[in-house]
């Protein structure tokens, strides 16, 4: 009889703070059904109907849409596209970040004006980066050219050469990510334990051991994350294609999102954008499963 | 020449009034329908408006370069003259970029603007969309004289006999080219190449090579369907079925024929011996143009539309150093004798956005837009042709004339141009899925070598199964 | 001797750096600042000539720069503010808090990172539109109010405090609400300036939204503004390189400014794994 009201008033402060735990998630909780898990699902169910262009009835088509687009060269090819944009970038990024952030770890006089330097393009954006670019890849008077011709080889029409374009949109984008890579590979390697490599001094281990046996294993979740960041970031590459080649020529710059973006709001496509998504979105998944399993459980955490 | 004028003055006025008399604005007796027969008089009039309350508009376009600044200019006249309308200049990028925006916002939702302007090959697919006010309802309303107009320009916005657009910017692909450069190579900068035999005979002299490389091309160009569609129209030939859908929804492409491959071929052939320079797919891009001033190679002559010519006679004022004498020169023909242009640009539409002061502040800005004087000083400020053959006469153009003579040769070749349905511009749905296959099709012609035969037809297969889906979704 | 050659060596890979770092920017100020016209020259200009600061003030007043870098800073301001605040209330619910479906609760948070934003970008739009947020702040901001990953990292540091604090605070009468304001925030300030800074970076970068979402000047942000004028202004490249270091000088600033607070943004979830 007794525990029964010290039980009801532990009842009752329990339910105030659900209540209040509940308050306190469901700004956040709204806005991810709102604008995540609904889209989700509408997307879904968008991709069984061809819609017409100016709106009105959507006819129920069903996985024939399904079977058309994964039969699609046009998005087989997007899919393509977006494989080796990663591959141009990714690895490249890294290597380039990796190098600039060594660099700047050296003592010598200066050095913070370099870190700054290295840093810098992080204060720009796509749009910023795409436009400088477009005047650095000219292909009359811009400077890259100019520089091949006088090196005495031909000039390359680098936005609009199908061979070419895809390369100079990476270079765009692996000089925008230069500043993000070298930060955090910068900070990682300044937090390494010095003691380590006073230890290497004294077994004498030559430089590159020491690089391979010591800095490149205890920088690897760096790496990693740099690695994941890059890789999710050119799944997503958008504004430079939008300024400088618009998917073209030939598709050749046609990324999985330009695709999407073309298919729904140049085309007034939405069923086939739709499933185009949710496509991206299985690829996406799947390659970042891979991506924890393969690399993840090597990395070498402190 | 000047009898010439005069004759195409008369002529252009004779088919205003046959066409005025008939109801309609179209050229033939009485312009077909495609779909339920809709002519003038079954329609409601629109009733009389008269504004009182100030009103704010959106008027979304596409103009870039010298053309933008001109077009602020007008808008800022139109603004001294009708202080209770406040117009909103809207840059949405090209015109396709406009368009997509349009359709994304909802074309007659409260975030659609009053005015619009848009590429003349979304006509049809604008009509489908059954959600603009068409232009007629305001011209028979208000007795709007369409008489003075260019009857090619206006003809092209005219469907199913109703003037559903009112035609504001026109341009054409020309040749520029350096007098300079013909003179040096002993050619004369006055007589221009007129054909493609022409062409390829002056191209072998403006060529210059270092060994078996070109070192200077002939003519740089772009990659875009806009001048397959005009080389069509040069040698008179169709570009989609029932008389480029003007007898008649299109349900098929025809440029998938002799005249068709006549230009791709000698788009191939000249990319391959160099006689063009390919600067790719460029929209809007001056890359054609940048090759004309590059000492180092680039080209002596550039393809590219008259709406650049502002920037480039502006450009050219701001650079007197670069020794260039411009000089324009209309479209040479496939065929020896071919003048026929596809008077296309872009017209400004009014979304039925059922908003009645908006829909006749939109009326009112671009009836003034289209006046006679605004159209003057609209092509002395752009590198627009005027929509209407009055504003030649007043002063405005008379001295842009003086002072650079290479304007008056685009109004010499509309002149010139016959109106036909070749020349009419094509009417399909979806015009832009169907450009996007020729220039797929010519960039594989160029860049990869597949041929002629086989690139247009790969177009013309998948331009028509673009149109069959459209037509489906909108009958 | 051997260590002067390799310092040099240090020093001219260094300097090979800067350049192709700074190289870009470097070209376009110097396009900006060439007299109108001269962009166009060939053999392009490597070395000023002549310094015409007329392009800048024309990319001021003619194109509304100064509109859209106050737009960006708008919007993007908010999207920090709004998603710090609803992480760290989520984020502390999720620590310190016992409730029924917690777990479940905190996957499906963790899941919505699963959603790439591609997917969800043609229904959110139509959602904005439906709401009648095109062209408006709201609807550059509230889709991106909420942050799975500033949750997750929140969370993560909160289980670095104590569990004693919590309950000595409780016997000083504190409820949820004022240790989490008086403790918890003050505590976690580094924390919380991060998941800011990284949120105004990618809110400022963004490309694809304010492309769909805007149609104005009122509202385009300073990304789209750029690609707009880059394509209206084709015949200006003075006027364009001139947007595009304006566009530039208000985030190198914050560089400079805030390199330590970005430094730590940035590297969050790379350091604690």
């Amino acid at each position: 009889m007794k525990a029964f009201p010290t039980n009801a008033r532990r009842l009752r402060r329990a339910a105030g703070e659900w209540s209040l735990a509940w308050l306190l998630i469901s700004p956040a909780a709204a806005l991810f059904a709102a604008f995540a898990f609904y889209p989700l699902g509408k997307a879904m169910y968008l991709s069984l109907y061809e819609t017409s262009p100016f709106g009105g009835k959507d006819i129920y088509v069903g996985l024939d849409q399904w079977q058309r687009v994964m039969q699609d060269d046009a998005f087989r090819k997007s899919l393509w596209v977006t494989g080796k944009f990663v591959l141009l970038t990714v690895p490249a990024g890294m290597v380039l970040g990796l190098a600039l952030a060594l660099l700047s770890n050296q003592r010598l006089m200066g050095i913070t004006i370099f870190r700054t330097i290295f840093s810098s393009t992080i204060a720009s954006s796509v749009a910023i980066a795409a436009v400088t670019w477009a005047l650095v890849l000219n292909p009359q008077n811009g400077i890259l050219n100019y520089v091949l011709k006088e090196l005495g080889f031909r000039p390359i029409s680098w936005l609009t050469d199908p061979q070419w374009a895809l390369f100079a949109v990476a270079l765009t984008t692996v000089w925008i990510s230069i500043g993000f890579t070298t930060i955090v590979i910068l900070a990682a390697l300044q937090g390494l334990p010095r003691e380590l490599y006073e230890s290497a001094q004294v077994d004498g281990a030559g430089r590159i051991r020491t690089f391979a046996s010591i800095t490149l294993p205890l920088l690897s979740p760096a790496l990693f994350f740099v690695g994941v960041v890059s890789t999710i970031s050119a799944l997503q590459t958008f504004g430079q294609i939008d300024v400088l080649t618009r998917g073209g020529p030939l598709g050749e710059t046609r990324v999985a999102v330009y695709a999407i973006y073309e298919d729904a709001f140049r085309h007034q496509d939405v069923g086939t954008a739709c499933v185009e998504s949710i496509v991206l979105f299985a690829v996406i998944a799947s390659l970042t499963i891979l991506q924890f399993r393969a690399v993840g459980r090597r990395v070498f955490y402190q | 020449m000047r009898t010439r004028m005069l004759l195409a003055h008369l002529f252009a006025g004779f088919v205003v009034v046959a066409a005025i008399g008939c109801g309609g604005g179209g050229t033939g007796p009485q312009a077909t329908s495609t779909g339920a027969p809709a002519t003038a008089t079954q329609r409601p009039a629109r009733k009389p408006f008269d504004l009182t309350s100030p009103v704010t508009i959106d008027f979304w376009h596409s103009m870039g370069g010298a053309n933008a600044t001109a077009l602020e200019a007008l808008v800022k006249d139109f603004q001294a003259r009708e202080p209770n309308i406040h117009v909103n200049l809207v840059y949405q990028g090209g015109y396709t970029d406009s368009f997509n925006k349009l359709v994304a916002v909802g074309m007659n939702s409260k975030d659609a603007p009053a005015v619009i302007q848009l590429e003349d090959v979304l006509t049809q697919t604008m009509t489908d969309s059954k959600k603009t006010v068409p232009m007629q309802d305001f011209v028979d309303r208000d007795r709007f004289d369409l008489g003075k107009f260019v009857p090619q320009a206006r003809d092209y916005y005219t469907v199913d006999g109703l003037l559903r657009s009112m035609p504001f910017n026109v341009s054409s692909p020309i040749l520029y080219y350096n007098a300079n450069a013909f003179r040096a190579a002993g050619l004369d900068p006055a007589n221009p190449p007129t054909d493609f035999d022409q062409l390829a005979r002056a191209c072998e002299k403006l060529m210059v090579r270092k060994g078996d490389q070109v070192t200077r091309h002939c003519i740089a160009t772009d990659i875009t369907s806009w001048y397959f569609e005009q080389f069509l129209a040069k040698q008179g030939a169709l570009y989609v079925n029932h008389a480029n859908g003007r007898d008649g929804r299109a349900d098929a492409v025809a440029f998938n024929s002799p005249e068709g491959l006549k230009v791709m071929r000698w788009w191939q052939e000249g990319v391959k011996s160099g006689l063009i320079l390919n600067v790719g797919r460029n929209p809007a891009g001056p890359d054609a143009l940048l090759a004309l001033v590059n000492p180092d190679g680039g080209a002596a002559i550039a393809l590219q539309s008259s709406a650049n010519l502002r920037s480039v006679v502006d450009f050219l004022e701001a650079n007197k150093g670069l020794n260039i004498d411009p000089a324009t020169a209309p479209l040479p023909s496939p065929t020896p004798g071919g003048k026929g242009i596809v008077l296309g640009g872009a017209s400004l539409w009014i979304p039925a956005t059922g908003d009645t002061p908006r829909e006749e502040a939109a009326w009112k800005l671009v009836s003034f837009l289209s006046s006679a004087e605004v159209q003057a000083k609209w092509h002395a400020t752009s590198g627009y042709l005027p929509v209407r053959f009055d504003s030649l006469d007043l002063q405005p153009v008379q001295d842009l004339y003086k002072k650079y003579p290479q304007f008056r040769l685009l109004v010499d070749e509309i002149r010139q141009s016959p109106n036909t349905r070749a020349t009419q511009g094509a009417l399909m749905g979806p015009s832009q899925q169907v450009r996007d296959a020729l220039v797929s099709a010519i960039e594989e012609m160029l860049l990869r070598g597949t041929s002629p035969e086989q690139a247009l037809k790969q177009a013309e297969s998948q331009a028509n199964e673009a149109i069959k889906r459209y037509n489906r979704a909108v009958e | 001797m051997k260590r002067g050659l390799r310092v040099s060596g240090l020093y001219a890979l260094l300097l090979l750096g800067s350049i192709i770092v700074l190289g870009p920017i470097y070209l376009a100020l110097l396009n900006a600042l060439l007299p109108r016209g001269a962009t166009a020259d060939y053999p392009p200009h490597l070395l000023p000539a002549g310094l015409e600061f007329g392009s800048f003030r024309d990319a001021w007043t003619d194109v509304p720069m100064g509109r859209y870098l106050l737009n960006s800073l708008a919007v993007s301001s908010a999207i920090a503010a709004l998603s710090v605040t609803t992480s760290v209330l989520a984020a502390y619910a999720f620590a310190f808090m016992r409730f029924p479906g917690r777990s479940v609760v905190f996957a499906l948070f963790l899941g919505s990172l699963m959603v790439p934003w591609e997917v969800s970008v043609v229904p959110n739009f139509q959602t904005i539109r439906t709401l009648g947020w095109l062209d408006s702040y709201q609807g550059l901001v509230v889709p991106f109010a909420a942050s799975a990953l500033g949750i997750f990292l929140l969370r993560q540091h909160f289980f670095t405090i104590p569990r004693e604090l919590r309950d000595a605070a409780a016997m000083d009468g504190y409820g949820h609400l004022r240790f989490l304001w008086r403790i918890v925030v003050p505590l976690s300030r580094p924390s919380l300036g991060a998941l800011g800074v990284f949120s105004f970076l990618s809110a400022w970068n963004q490309y694809l939204w304010p492309l769909l979402v805007t149609n104005s000047d009122d509202h385009r942000t300073v990304q789209i503004g750029l690609a707009l004028v880059s394509s209206e202004r084709i015949d200006r490249v003075d006027i364009v390189m001139a947007a595009t270091v304006i566009a530039l000088l208000p985030m190198l600033l914050l560089l400079l400014l805030f390199q330590r607070q970005l430094v730590r943004g940035l590297t969050a979830g790379a350091v604690k794994g």
